[in-house]
């Protein structure tokens, strides 16, 4: 036989035979991974099978690079490429340049895993959101420096907190640079304490316009930052891994800004209740030392000296004015007694009883002859009238 | 006198809200609390005046020509 060939040229032979087939060229196989397997390269090698049969599938570096999902064993996918033939194994396989999930939207599944994989860290855990500022003095927003979400902001946060300096970290917000400019945004901004307070979003659009914000790198910068963060992405139904990661989900840029910033009018408001409060406080204050100032001179007047003294002199007036009064009552009950004693010895007296014509009779030693019987044994008789006394002599016959 | 130039306006809300507590508290002697209320009400006036009279600052991060990054101000411009 003339026509003998090396193995390396029979595999040449081969393989060229496959890359003329365009049929081979662009293929799309559904099948389950099994032997998945990353190799150290970044190269990914698995195996696509279904009931009956199987292929060998690479997948390079560079095409692994843009998966958004961690492929698994077991797992339903649809592989694109082309199929050739690895002359150093002499093997046919399909040279992979995208993998999706069958069945579930890729960045759906993508989602989903990331969420469960950092869940399971406890990444989302409540006991590591931080509580914001209440007057942050700095407030730093990562995100795109043009479009409608930067504007809202601004307006709001101007008008809500004008007392807070803002500090604008520009990003691209999609496309493949985005979640490492926005990673590397928030760590800055941690690396140079910018801020007390970052803000981190873009407006709305699609799951794909907002996928940065879904990115590992982009959780995991939130996860790590020393400052708050409020994550604001798109609009409110739009839920992103960020959000779950930050330390305050606002439902979309302007939310965020009305979030991270007291309201101008309602700090008004707030301060005049404190100042009316305040007043309230030192008039009752007031009116407590003026009602104990009160008491007190009250009770100081009682204990005051001269104030004694008048309140004694009163009492020694009032006991000398009862005393004289008294006194004075005695007085005149005696000579109401005197006077009518005197009358009553006045009615008794002889004298009164002669003046009607009555005398009487006495012997010369002045024994009262009161009876004609006591008078027939005397020989001299003395008869007294109102206006003298004769002696007479008894005619005893 | 309290300095509200060094004084961010936090430092001021709290202090004024401390004033106010330890005022409607009643503990304080009435001196004090003459202090207090003058204190609290030119807090209260000066916070007042910083959010009438503040403006804010807007400034954007910016590669210069070394590479490293500084403030330059932002004009808030209407969006596209």
């Amino acid at each position: 036989m003339d026509n003998i060939l090396t193995v390396t040229q029979l595999n040449h032979l081969i393989k060229a035979a496959f890359d003329n087939v365009p049929a081979l060229q662009n293929v799309c196989v559904r099948g389950e991974l099994s032997n998945y397997k990353l190799y150290p390269s970044g190269h990914h090698y698995f195996t696509l099978k279904d009931a009956e049969a199987s292929l060998k599938c690479v997948m390079f570096k560079g095409s692994a690079y843009s998966l958004r999902f961690r492929p698994q064993n077991g797992m339903s996918v649809l592989a694109v490429g082309r199929v050739s033939v690895y002359p150093k194994d002499g093997v046919y396989q399909l040279y992979c340049t995208r993998l999706i999930p069958d069945g579930a939207g890729e960045l759906q599944l993508a989602f989903e895993q990331l969420k469960q994989r950092l869940q399971a860290e406890g990444l989302f855990d409540l006991s590591r959101k931080k509580p914001l500022p209440a007057y942050p003095q700095r407030i730093g927003i990562v995100t795109s420096p043009a479009g409608a979400a930067i504007h809202d902001m601004l307006r709001i946060l101007g008008k809500r907190y004008p007392l807070a300096k803002l500090i604008l970290l520009p990003v691209r917000v999609q496309g493949e640079e985005a979640a490492g400019e926005i990673s590397r945004a928030i760590a800055y901004a941690n690396r140079e304490a910018l801020a007390e307070l970052l803000i981190v979003g873009r407006g709305g659009g699609s799951m794909e316009d907002l996928w940065a914000f879904n990115e590992e790198p982009v959780a995991r910068a939130i996860a790590a930052s020393e400052i708050p963060v409020i994550s604001a992405v798109g609009h409110e139904p739009d839920v992103t891994i960020s959000d779950f990661v930050a330390d305050l989900r606002a439902a979309t840029p302007s939310n965020a800004a009305e979030l991270a910033v007291p309201d101008r009018e309602e700090l008004k408001v707030q301060l005049a209740g404190l100042q009316k409060s305040m007043k309230a406080a030192l008039d009752r204050k007031l009116q407590l030392a003026r009602s104990r100032t009160e008491a007190l001179n009250a009770r100081l007047n009682r204990q005051d000296p001269i104030r004694q003294i008048q309140d004694r002199r009163q009492s020694l007036d009032q006991a000398l004015q009862a005393m004289t009064a008294a006194q004075t009552a005695a007085l005149h009950a005696r000579r109401r007694e005197l006077t009518r004693l005197a009358a009553a010895l006045d009615a008794m007296s002889p004298l009164k009883v002669l003046s009607r014509g009555y005398a009487v009779v006495t012997a010369p030693d002045g024994r009262l002859i009161s009876s004609a019987e006591a008078a027939k044994t005397r020989e001299i008789l003395d008869i007294t009238f109102q206006d003298g006394t004769i002696r007479t002599i008894p005619d005893h016959r | 006198m309290p300095k509200l130039k060094t004084q961010s306006f936090e430092a001021s809300m709290n202090r004024l809200e401390e004033i106010v507590k330890k005022l409607e508290d009643g503990s304080v002697p009435l001196e004090e609390s003459m202090k207090l209320f003058q204190e609290g009400t030119q807090l209260a006036a000066a916070c007042g005046k910083l959010l009438d009279e503040a403006e804010q600052q807007i400034v954007k991060l910016t590669k210069g020509p070394d590479g490293t990054l500084r403030e330059v101000p932002f004009a808030n411009e209407d969006p596209e």
